[in-house]
């Protein structure tokens, strides 16, 4: 069910630009975001809100010089 | 929905186009990545010269699990992939399949892939030639052809070790490509000058395109003799954004003719990365939910010197997940929540 709902969640923002931008304000607060999503119909669970959370993460530039690396750089 | 490399590609859409993606090398690039595992690393070889050209795609497996799932898709590397996932060819620490798109490929499913094993500093020339060799290959390694290579090798200098290994097979070639790490730009046409004399005069001026250039790579093909082909490589540990190296490589390589401005800016353009959240439309929710990354680098620069033909330089652009092999560096550990950030 949660699962669904998620998914269906998903597809709205991935459609809707502000509303894309509007649910990274709410994530500041997970009990906020939650009120919303219930609030526009989408009953998302804590854990579909800690795994939209969790999505959105940045990487460091080291991250990035690391992916160029290949794997363990230099070669032993 | 199983994750595919074609995911991969297609959150990447808008930034493969010209000059470095021709519309109908990006179809061939969707064709072959549909058949292809998207939990690995991938590579797109592009050609640096004006004009359009092929890009090629490579997977890296690093793990048993990648290779037994692609010893499902390819069943001509069956043999080799299951091989070292049971840890029968346990030195070799990742095996690369790069999968040439010059041409359509024939019929339905994956072509056969050139195959490269990387290799620990240490690797003893015995096992090389009288184990791993022959698994690549598919047979034992003619007389002539294991003595060249152990000759090769026995030339190297201290500083210089072989990290990879090719098969040419699927090109049609019985060749082993040997790639050597350590040499600098002289130290090369020392090396060249003992193995292939007559080489040296084609690779000169290329190998001081890479002076000051670090993590250089040198590599040629072996049959019973060193054939008319030698590849030299670097790269830099950072990427564009923080090491301006990178710039006076390309630029040595525009000054030169062997790469146009536009896929110089292009090539320096592509690092970076996306996620669920940067490019909703295309992300693969299907497949992973709104998880993960794509991560974009360069990984390095070559330049492929034969004696009849202009030297040709290529650019190797990194996609995919992230690289989490290097401890205390992982995406996972290091990854800050943009939601929290301003």
């Amino acid at each position: 069910m949660s699962r669904s709902e998620l998914s269906r969640f998903l597809e709205a923002l991935r459609n809707d630009p502000r509303l894309l931008d509007e649910s990274r304000t709410h994530l500041r607060d997970p009990a906020s975001a939650l009120r919303w999503a219930h609030g526009m119909g989408y009953l998302l669970t804590p854990a579909d809100v800690q795994e939209l959370l969790d999505s959105d993460l940045e990487l460091s530039d080291d991250d990035l010089d690391q992916a160029a690396g290949g794997d363990n750089w230099p070669p032993a | 929905m199983a994750l595919t490399a074609e995911h991969w590609l297609e959150v990447l859409a808008t930034r493969l186009v010209e000059p470095l993606f021709e519309p109908e090398t990006v179809r061939r690039l969707h064709r072959l990545a549909v058949t292809l595992p998207g939990e690995c690393q991938g590579t797109l070889e592009t050609r640096l010269a004006p004009g359009a050209a092929p890009v090629d795609l490579s997977l890296r497996l690093r793990a048993a699990d990648e290779a037994r799932d692609m010893a499902v898709r390819l069943p001509s590397m069956k043999g080799f992939l299951l091989r070292w996932a049971e840890g029968a060819l346990a030195p070799v620490r990742s095996v690369w399949l790069e999968f040439d798109l010059d041409r359509e490929p024939d019929g339905a499913g994956s072509p056969a892939p050139v195959v490269c094993a990387k290799l620990p500093r240490e690797t003893d020339p015995g096992w090389l030639t009288g184990t791993l060799l022959p698994a690549l290959q598919g047979r034992p390694l003619p007389a002539g052809q294991r003595a060249s290579i152990l000759s090769c090798l026995d030339a190297l200098p201290a500083a210089a070790s072989l990290l990879y290994v090719f098969s040419l097979r699927s090109r049609g070639s019985d060749a082993i490509r040997l790639e050597i790490f350590g040499l600098e730009p002289a130290a090369m046409l020392t090396y060249l000058r003992s193995l292939a004399p007559e080489m040296v005069p084609a690779v000169e001026e290329v190998s001081m395109i890479f002076a000051g250039v670090e993590r250089l790579h040198l590599s040629f093909d072996v049959t019973d003799a060193i054939l008319p082909r030698i590849g030299i490589e670097g790269s830099f540990p950072r990427q564009p954004s923080r090491e301006p190296r990178w710039g006076a490589l390309f630029e040595s390589l525009v000054r030169r003719g062997l790469c146009s401005p536009e896929k110089r800016d292009a090539a320096l353009a592509w690092p970076g990365y996306d996620t669920f959240w940067t490019a909703p439309e295309r992300w693969p929710v299907d497949a992973i939910g709104p998880r993960g990354f794509c991560v974009r680098a360069l990984s390095h620069l070559k330049v492929v010197c034969r004696p009849d033909r202009e030297p040709e330089a290529k650019a190797y652009l990194t996609f995919g997940v992230p690289d989490l092999s290097n401890e205390g560096a992982t995406a996972s550990s290091a990854a800050s929540r943009s939601a929290f950030s301003t």
